[in-house]
């Protein structure tokens, strides 16, 4: 059960630490203005900011944005506290996530883990002191990792790590024998993705968060330098870029780009850029039709449907539905839909969850669409009317 | 506030750092295993279905009782005066005007007499309320043909549980039958390499759908036999057609005549005798 989350929040601490190391990534002074009215009109830091910002993080589930949206607070209480003993107190930590206070933070998670945290952020504060703008802290995570279990704690050898990770995807080299490979499938993403900069590469590390030898390669390549890793990537970007006959600019301020992660749900934007394939020259595109969705509809991708709830179908569509559902009433019409038009089958089901609501929505007489797909109720089981005694 | 927001942020990172070292801790600090991880992921997956599974029967198969368990309504011992006047067979009693016009309150169709809504069994109304059932017990992305195969599976399963009321202990006949009815239509319905991504909902599908199969029989099986015995052969069985007309005739449906329907209600199953045997043990 502890693995279940690793998966998930290793991917989670990639981007965050890639997100994090923007805030200060230099920006390049060869850039010129992308000259794409479009593409100048998405890269508003602030607009961004307004929608996908840390506020909107107290509307939604801060546990459900780490852990995935089916995240089962009880087992995750309990590996909590197995993990970090039994002071960590879900509720609390929760809240305190939500109110983004650092000390009751703290206080939640308990008072060893606290001292922990306290030397662990001193670390990255130092890190952070005295920096100039777009200059990314020199995070190391060995040396990271060493303050943050302590001298008491389990040591954990990085390198050694890393290594294993590595070489299980990498059989034969080194890990810079592989590096063209890796920046071109970088450049794939990029030729693919229209947008500005920050769209761009949250989709680069949105993609490459699912691809795993990608990850190990990355922490062997760059031995858990976050820094040089950020740059590399960025430098790929810029190239790719280059290559596609686009000049990025990266915005002064990137601090939209940690909430931009923290806030989408990895599988929203990768599954849609990859579902998108488009030559970077169809920036010239409206941003709806991007595929970079920051925002993140996180009720829709939490439902994880194969079909989609919101697809629309015509007016036609439903009155022929209706038709067919008359001609041979509810139960029969359904039946042969689920035969014919397995579509307008789902697209029934999604919306109803018993022929009786059909049948009230066909005595409404309207050509007005069925009320918006229902995410299946999870309230208590009725039984099957005709089998009911 | 600045401050405070950037503090947050460090401390988002450090949250998000921990699992990495837990994760370590526990492991021994050995291997970041990121197959087995997602052997793992899908195994507590799949657990938390059949979880999930489990108490929704529970629940389901409490409520179908309680509700089997009913005694008649006062129109339900009118009809069944009526009835009992009535000669002839229990296919013509059940054919006789007062039972039809019940019917026809009762499942919303007019049948010009019994057999022939024995023949329209499973009725189109039967399968989708089970359809729904199924939609309601199943994860939320399950399509509409996954939905379509299980209620099909679900008939055929109750028509072989009948027959062969060993089924449930017979893991081979069953997974054979399984196999042929239920996964390899659905298998043909997910691409092959969806299938794992589905492994879950199909486990639930296997589940789900045996699981109502088996509870639906023995429940009502269960009543049945129970009138039978309290008030006797003909008194019993319309008892059993006036208080679950649909379930009657669905089962009966499954056997040739209405003596060996008669037959296999009075012959305890398997589940009844250990439980008759486990409450005699309990007496002595």
């Amino acid at each position: 059960m502890k693995s279940r989350l690793f998966p998930i929040i290793i991917g989670l601490c990639f981007v965050s630490l890639i997100g994090v190391a923007f805030l200060r990534t230099p920006r390049p002074k060869t850039e010129t203005p992308v000259e794409n009215k479009l593409v100048q009109e998405t890269a508003k830091p602030t607009e961004m900011s307004k929608n996908n910002g840390a506020d909107s993080l107290t509307e939604t589930d801060v546990f459900s944005q780490a852990f995935g949206s089916n995240v089962d607070v009880d087992k995750l209480k309990e590996e909590l506290s197995q993990t970090f003993g039994s002071d960590v107190d879900l509720d609390k930590l929760k809240e305190a996530l939500r109110s983004k206070d650092p000390e009751r933070i703290k206080e939640a998670m308990g008072p060893e883990f606290a001292a922990r945290m306290d030397a662990a952020m001193k670390y990255l504060e130092e890190k952070m002191e005295g920096l100039e703008e777009g200059e990314f802290p020199d995070i190391n995570i060995q040396e990271y990792m060493n303050i943050f279990m302590g001298e008491n704690g389990p040591k954990i050898d990085f390198a050694e790590i890393s290594q294993k990770a590595f070489r299980r995807h990498f059989p034969e080299g080194e890990p810079e024998d592989y590096e063209m490979e890796m920046a071109e499938r970088i450049h794939k993403i990029v030729a693919a993705t229209p947008g500005d900069f920050e769209q761009v590469m949250a989709a680069v590390s949105m993609n490459l968060i699912k691809e795993q030898d990608f990850q190990s390669w990355a922490l062997a390549n760059f031995k858990g330098e976050i820094g040089q890793q950020v740059n590399w990537m960025t430098e790929q970007v810029l190239v790719a870029g280059e290559l596609e006959n686009i000049q990025y600019d990266i915005p002064e301020d990137l601090s939209t780009f940690t909430q931009m992660f923290t806030e989408a749900n990895p599988q929203d934007s990768a599954a849609v850029s990859t579902s998108m394939p488009q030559t970077a020259t169809d920036t010239t595109e409206p941003i709806e039709s991007q595929p970079v969705e920051p925002s993140g509809s996180a009720p829709d991708v939490a439902a994880g449907s194969e079909i989609d709830p919101s697809t629309p179908m015509s007016t036609t569509r439903i009155n022929s539905i209706k038709e067919i559902l008359s001609q041979h009433g509810t139960d029969g019409g359904l039946l042969q839909l689920l035969e014919t038009d397995t579509e307008a089958a789902n697209y029934l089901l999604e919306r109803f969850n018993s022929p009786d609501q059909i049948e009230t929505w066909l005595s409404e007489q309207s050509t007005e669409a069925p009320p918006k797909p229902n995410l299946r109720q999870l309230a208590p089981q009725s039984l099957p009317q005709e089998i009911q005694p | 506030m600045k401050q405070n927001t950037v503090k947050f942020r460090i401390l988002l990172l450090l949250f998000l750092l921990l699992p990495l070292c837990f994760h370590n801790v526990v492991e021994g600090a050995e291997e970041i295993e990121s197959e087995r991880a997602a052997e793992n992921e899908l195994a507590g997956e799949m657990m938390k279905g059949v979880e999930d599974v489990m108490a929704q029967h529970e629940k389901r198969k409490k409520a179908l009782k309680e509700l089997v368990s009913k005694p008649l309504t006062e129109t339900q011992q009118k009809l069944l005066h009526q009835l009992l006047q009535q000669t002839g067979t229990l296919a013509e009693t059940l054919s006789s005007v007062p039972y039809l016009a019940y019917l026809k309150t009762e499942v919303g169709k007019e049948y010009k007499d019994f057999p022939t809504y024995i023949a329209a069994m499973p009725t189109p109304k039967q399968k989708t309320a089970v359809l729904f059932s199924f939609k309601e017990a199943l994860p939320p992305k399950t399509k509409a043909e996954a939905l379509s195969i299980c209620t099909d599976y679900y008939f055929k399963l109750r028509s072989l549980f009948v027959k062969e009321p060993d089924i449930f202990s017979e893991m081979n006949t069953l997974i054979a039958f399984q196999t042929k009815h239920l996964m390899e239509p659905l298998m043909a319905i997910y691409p092959g390499a969806e299938l794992f991504d589905h492994m879950s909902e199909l486990t639930q599908m296997a589940m789900v759908t045996n699981l109502r199969g088996q509870m639906y029989t023995e429940v009502f099986h269960d009543a049945w036999r129970e009138w039978l015995g309290k008030y006797g052969s003909s008194e019993g069985l319309l008892r059993s057609a006036i208080a679950t007309p649909a379930e009657f005739a669905l089962v009966r449906s499954f056997f040739e005549d209405t003596a060996a329907f008669e037959k296999w209600i009075q012959v305890p199953l398997k589940t009844e005798k250990e439980s008759e045997a486990k409450k005699e043990q309990v007496n002595r």
